[in-house]
């Protein structure tokens, strides 16, 4: 906090100690604006504990009503957040999602989740304003919601929600730009003018991190391996298990003991919220972005590599490592792998072949004839299920797509890779921006850090798109390019010509929620 | 080591004595590691010294009173509802009365047409009629909010009625404003005083909407391009960029011409010449520079005789070995007329002496040659006439044209002749062609310039 009142700074800022919330569907990243990083990151996720609930007399948690958020508020005693307590194996407790494609679907949790950020940044949330990103798609009961929930009951004196690829937007420094952001649940492209983004050019598709980590635990199951997670592992002895023996089907034990102290009924979602931090190491050091389009066919050069389990078990990955990670830009390869062998398909897993509304039987993926001369253009020709133009809510910009329109669209629909939703924003784009969006294309999400995936999206847009000149930019630092969406926001809530657009608790009560979300939070 | 040491292990001949007191300044005595690189410098000695003028880091001030900064509450007068926020300030006077990023909030100031000037200027011959004053209104109110930036308008815009394309949302936008300024117009002109930057704007909003949609085409088109096309393109403009280039060439080439054919105007003053004095110190002047420019001469000639011995022997020895082959080149000429020269005592050359007839001399296949031969033996076909490399691939490729083949197949003495005369027709008349192809562009540009 430095900013001088007498003097403005080059960058005209000025911090009023303003608290920065991004949450994303993976992780909720919280922290001061005007600092370069969040201060807490921890997992959009909260354990459940039934049996501690079952036991309660009474439960007065949810009653706000009468409750007063700095007075007598207390977390209900049976929920669990943060990495530190979350990740304590406890019985019958369950993992449960806070937020879902981006938006905040379990508001009692996110309420939890939001006391315990502002604890542990020790802010004082009635002096201090909130920041808030959110989706483009977010809808307009979510952000009536987040305004009732901050202004009436923490009762910050101001709160704004910022677009999230606007914030990246302003964390990248180009106001006129594609924002790619490759994160957990959701990848979006977000073309970005003067730092407002372009609701009705907007596309997105579910293949982010969490379709690559659907796809590794498939890859152990078909091996018949049981993941065990760390917790659950006492000592161990290093077992390999190499691509030769898989194809000789040879069966390999892991040798292992379990650990005694690990409470009975542990339950199934907390063992694969902590598989998934195997499928994220996996993520990070073994899977890699093939240069070129794998098709069914061709037979490509593939260095194998080992990743070891918490087990003791050394897996060695060929061309899995290259096909799971080009399944991003490519999902046809692995949703039709699915329909042929329903049995790899885990019972949480969301039903990856589909977009929110489409059928599976009647989706038509395996149509792969295009027309000879129309072949250069497949990806501005055809229909996607995945991947259609999302309108808020909240703005209501939905009157141009008729709604018969889109789910007769999604009959004959084609499921979009990376680089074809990127291609179909830009090309729906008006020309006078296209130039200058395709010149600005910023790669953020933590899933864009599996290596090759800028490389490979440069020559992919390249090669569709000779007119126009490509470039993608993507922080080099790891953290700045998982965090830009809260670095963004931080930037912007802590100039001194953004104070004027808080909404503050006045304002709400009278002009009314309705007009403030269409007419301040553009 | 000095620098001394240095040039003379890089074996640097220093054109002078290096002069020891010079360099050394009486100011500034440098010491340790820096003496050291600067004496690396040698002779080198940087153009512009700078002096660094501030430390790198500044020594921290204990002596003087930290200054006090204050969490204060301010108030941001851009807002109409007085939200108090805090922010850090320094010095302990009262805070000022404006919020200092107050003058940042600027707002368009567009037309705003309420319902009564809607009934009254737009709404009769509204030729875009399926616009209501509602969407209008509401038109206006979104330009207002996004400060007239259309793409985001267009995104933004949701009202219940027909569909709107960008064009249409700016053209009832410019149209609109079009009638109100007119109107506006009018009542300033009543009252006498019109503003012409007004008159101005009111063109400026004619908006085209057909012309707009058609550059959008063409632009997308433009964008559409395929990598071939592309490269055609390209390829396309650096050619015609360099016929651009040699006509401009060409042109100032011909300007040349003609300044030239002019009588050269003078460019200085001539009358002080005009009388004897004049004319004697011009002669003066111009022997002066003559005289000057060959002691020029002679000092360098001098410098590299005054240079070290061992050069200057071996200038000798070289110019000693030039001369040797020069002689021995010599030598041949004069032998060879004494050879060639045929000995009367011969009878073989009595025998040719008397004269034959030219069918004999055919038949004996002897041939007489105005032109002194070389001596020893050569083949005939070593005697075909040739060209500069350019001229001969032409040749060649014209004899390719005419199905002769580059070098005849049988070497008689009438063929080499017949040849020769062939090829240099060749040539005179491809020169003639290169003559007719210029003049022609020449007479075009001169035609297409007037
Ligand atoms: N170094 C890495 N390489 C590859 N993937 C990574 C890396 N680090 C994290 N991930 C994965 O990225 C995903 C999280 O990305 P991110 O934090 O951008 O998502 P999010 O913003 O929380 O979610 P969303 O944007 O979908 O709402 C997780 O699936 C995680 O496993
Ligand atoms: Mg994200």
């Amino acid at each position: 906090m430095s900013a001088t009142t007498n003097a403005p700074q080059v960058y005209g800022g000025d911090e009023v100690g303003a608290v920065v919330l991004d949450a994303g569907s993976f992780s909720t990243r919280a922290g001061y604006a005007g600092e370069d990083s969040p201060r807490y990151v921890i997992p959009s996720y909260y354990g459940y504990n039934e049996q501690k609930k079952g036991d309660l007399v009474e439960d007065t948690a949810l009653d706000y009503a009468s409750i007063t958020y700095k007075t007598n508020y207390k977390r209900r005693e049976y929920t669990y957040f943060g990495d530190e307590s979350i990740h304590v194996p406890r019985s019958q407790t369950q993992i449960k999602p806070i937020i879902h494609d981006e938006i905040i679907e379990d508001w009692d949790a996110a309420i939890e989740m939001f006391d315990y950020l502002f604890n542990n940044l020790n802010a004082d949330i009635e002096e201090q304003p909130v920041f808030m990103t959110e989706p483009v798609w977010n809808t307009k009961v979510n952000k009536l919601k987040s305004l009732e929930v901050f202004l009436e009951f923490f009762k910050t004196p101001g709160f704004y929600l910022g677009k999230a690829p606007s914030c990246t937007a302003f964390a990248a420094g180009r106001p006129n730009s594609l924002i790619v952001d490759i994160g957990h649940n959701v990848t979006s492209v977000t073309p970005v003018l003067d730092g407002m983004c372009l609701s009705k050019n907007t596309m997105k598709t579910h293949y982010g991190g969490g379709f690559l980590d659907a796809q590794l635990r498939c890859s152990f199951m078909q091996r018949g391996i049981d993941l065990i997670p760390r917790f659950q592992i006492n000592s161990r002895t290093f077992t390999k298990y190499s691509l030769e023996q898989l194809q000789a089907k040879q069966k390999v034990e892991p040798q292992f003991q379990t650990s005694s102290l690990v409470p009975e009924n542990i339950t199934e979602s907390f063992k694969e919220f902590e598989n998934q931090r195997i499928y994220n190491e996996m993520k990070e050091s073994l899977i890699v972005v093939p240069e070129t389009p794998i098709s069914d066919s061709s037979k490509f050069d593939y260095q194998s590599r080992y990743f070891e389990l918490p087990n003791g078990l050394q897996v060695e990955f060929g061309d899995e490592r290259y096909n799971i990670a080009n399944s991003l830009f490519e999902p046809t390869n692995f949703i039709n792998f699915w329909k042929k062998h329903p049995e790899y398909h885990h019972d949480d897993d969301f039903d990856w072949s589909t977009g929110e509304n489409g059928e599976l039987d009647e989706l038509d993926i395996n149509n792969d004839y295009v027309p000879l001369k129309r072949g250069k253009k497949k990806e501005d020709t055809a229909e996607y299920s995945e991947g259609g133009p999302v309108a808020s809510d909240g703005t209501g910009t939905n009157n141009n797509n008729k709604p018969s329109n889109s789910s007769a669209a999604s009959k004959n629909a084609k499921v979009a890779g990376l680089s074809s939703l990127i291609n179909k924003t830009i090309s729906a784009l008006d020309v006078d921006i296209r130039q200058q969006v395709a010149h600005n294309i910023v790669v953020t999400g933590a899933t864009s850090l599996v290596p090759g995936l800028t490389d490979r999206l440069f020559k992919d847009l390249g090669d569709t798109n000779p007119g126009l000149k490509i470039r993608i930019h993507a922080s080099g630092n790891t953290s700045e390019r998982k965090y830009q969406n809260w670095i963004g926001g931080s930037i912007l809530s802590s100039l001194g010509i953004f104070h004027q657009l808080w909404v503050s608790k006045q304002e709400y009560e009278e002009v009314g929620g309705e007009r403030l979300i269409t007419e301040r939070f553009r | 080591m000095s620098s001394h040491d240095i040039l003379d292990v890089f074996n640097v001949q220093r054109s002078e004595p290096p002069k020891k007191k010079k360099k050394i300044e009486p100011k500034k005595q440098l010491s340790g590691i820096n003496r050291e690189l600067y004496q690396l410098l040698g002779e080198n000695t940087p153009a512009l010294h700078l002096k660094p003028t501030s430390k790198f880091r500044k020594r921290l001030d204990t002596n003087s009173k930290a200054a006090a900064w204050r969490w204060v509450k301010f108030k941001n007068n851009s807002r109409d509802d007085g939200l108090q926020l805090s922010h850090w300030m320094k010095g302990i006077g009262p805070s000022p009365e404006k919020y200092q990023f107050e003058q940042y909030n600027q707002k368009l100031k567009l037309p705003d047409p309420d319902d009564v000037t809607y009934e009254r200027l737009i709404k009769e011959n509204d030729e875009e009629n399926d616009w209501t004053c509602e969407e209008t209104k509401y038109l206006f109110k979104m330009c207002k909010l996004y400060d007239l930036r259309w793409i985001i308008i267009n995104d933004r815009y949701n009202y219940q009625g027909p569909a709107r394309s960008l064009e249409d949302l700016k053209q009832r936008f410019y149209s609109v404003c079009q009638k109100i300024l007119i109107d506006e117009n009018k009542i300033l002109k009543e009252a006498g005083i019109l503003d012409e930057n007004k008159t101005k704007l009111i063109d400026a909003l004619n908006f085209d909407k057909s012309k707009e949609i058609d550059r959008k085409k063409y632009l997308e088109r433009l964008l559409g391009r395929s990598p071939a096309e592309i490269a055609e393109e390209e390829s396309l403009v650096i050619e015609a960029r360099r016929f651009e280039q040699a006509a401009q060439k060409m042109l100032a080439e011909r300007a040349a011409l003609l300044h030239l054919l002019d009588s050269p105007a003078s460019t200085a003053n001539i009358s002080q010449y005009s009388n004897s004095q004049g004319l004697a110190q011009l002669y003066n002047s111009l022997m002066f520079t003559d005289k000057s420019k060959k002691r020029k001469q002679e000092q360098d000639t001098a410098v590299t005789s005054s240079a070290g011995m061992a050069t200057d022997s071996k200038k000798l020895n070289k110019k000693q070995q030039q001369q040797q082959p020069q002689q021995s080149q010599q030598q041949p000429e004069i032998i060879s007329p004494q050879q060639t020269t045929p000995q009367p005592e011969n009878p073989v050359a009595q025998l040719l002496s008397k004269k034959l007839t030219a069918q004999e001399e055919a038949a004996y296949g002897l041939s007489y040659h105005a032109e002194r031969l070389q001596p020893g033996v050569h083949l005939r076909s070593s005697k075909i006439a040739s060209y500069k490399p350019s001229v001969q691939t032409k040749v060649n490729s014209t004899l390719n044209e005419l199905g002769i083949p580059n070098r005849p197949a049988m070497i008689s003495k009438k063929i080499v002749e017949r040849f020769d005369i062939l090829t240099d027709a060749i040539t005179t008349l491809l020169e003639t062609k290169k003559q007719i192809d210029s003049i022609e562009t020449e007479q075009n540009l001169v035609w297409n310039s007037q």
